[in-house]
């Protein structure tokens, strides 16, 4: 139930973000600082999940094997921009590396 | 980036999350945006607080504000009915594929009927891999690292998004301070580092002038 309750919330605020503009009688314009802003948040937001997610995975309090894949999918991903390439390259890494290590 | 692949991913990771296949499917249909839904999908299974879910959600999605601006003089002139399907199926594909034909053809006339062809057809692609994901992803074994594909599809979708100093900066300064703040309770630490990189984000920005 509450479940349900946080998706219906997910819906509505991203339907927010998708209406404000179109809604919006013409001719309103965005705020430059809104705009500049805006630009800084989807830049920002990813990072801070990434970061956590690669270093502090399970029980392991750094997980360099993860830290690795993830440096040379990182690499992979700005040569490339493809998310395919992305996932295989830091997947293939990780199995590679746990595989040497012996985990 | 294909639209395809991304769907299949983000259902296989609601299952691998050990999300309700219907919860997935339904979360797709209603909120209808990628990378929001795995955020969620990894919030959820980290068992984080249903208002921090709907506000990273919303972080996530900020972007589409941009779009809605940019395409919104375009629709001006429709009706209410028009506007609730335009907004609904406003995607960053559904903008790339229309805005730059709009841009091209001011004059063009039945721009709303191209886009929600457009949106249309994206939207049933993504819920149809959406939908083969969830099922697919629950008969994976088990031992795969099939985890570490959420931090790689964020890799993938963050790294065309750093064009300007700024945002490096913003970027880098986020993911440096959310090492520190992972810790703290109610995952507000993820809250609390992208604010610090919008901060240092703006604060290159305006040094670059």
């Amino acid at each position: 139930m509450t479940l349900w309750l946080i998706v219906i919330g997910m819906g509505l605020a991203t339907f927010a973000t998708r209406a404000s503009f179109i809604f919006l009688p013409l001719h309103t314009h965005i705020p430059a600082r809104l705009r500049h802003a805006l630009k800084y948040v989807a830049a920002a937001i990813l990072p801070a999940l990434i970061v956590p997610d690669v270093l502090y995975h399970g029980s392991t309090p750094f997980d360099v094997t993860r830290l690795a894949a993830a440096l040379f999918a990182a690499l992979v991903a700005w040569r490339t921009h493809n998310m395919l390439a992305t996932i295989a390259a830091g997947i293939a890494v990780l199995v590679a590396l746990n595989y040497l290590t012996g985990m | 980036m294909g639209a395809i692949p991304f769907g299949l991913i983000t259902g296989a990771a609601g299952s691998a999350a050990g999300i309700d296949p219907v919860m997935s499917i339904a979360m797709s249909i209603l909120v209808f945006a990628g990378a929001s839904q795995i955020v969620a999908i990894q919030l959820i299974a980290q068992n984080a607080p249903g208002v921090l879910i709907v506000l990273a959600v919303l972080l996530v999605n900020l972007r589409m504000v941009m779009y809605s601006a940019a395409m919104a003089p375009y629709f001006a002139h429709l009706p209410l009915r028009w506007k609730y399907p335009i907004a609904y199926l406003l995607t960053d594909h559904a903008f790339a594929l229309t805005l730059a034909r709009f841009r091209d053809n001011e004059n063009a006339p039945h721009k709303h009927w191209y886009y929600l062809g457009a949106g249309a057809n994206l939207w049933i692609g993504w819920q149809v891999a959406v939908v083969i994901g969830v099922y697919a992803g629950a008969m994976l074994p088990k031992e795969w690292p099939l985890d570490f594909t959420i931090p790689l599809v964020f890799l993938a979708l963050a790294m065309p998004g750093l064009r300007t100093p700024g945002q490096r900066f913003a970027a880098l300064a986020a993911g440096l301070v959310s090492a520190f703040t992972a810790s703290m309770p109610l995952k507000t630490g993820l809250i609390i580092a992208a604010m610090c990189g919008v901060t240092v984000g703006m604060l290159r920005e305006g040094r670059g002038k």
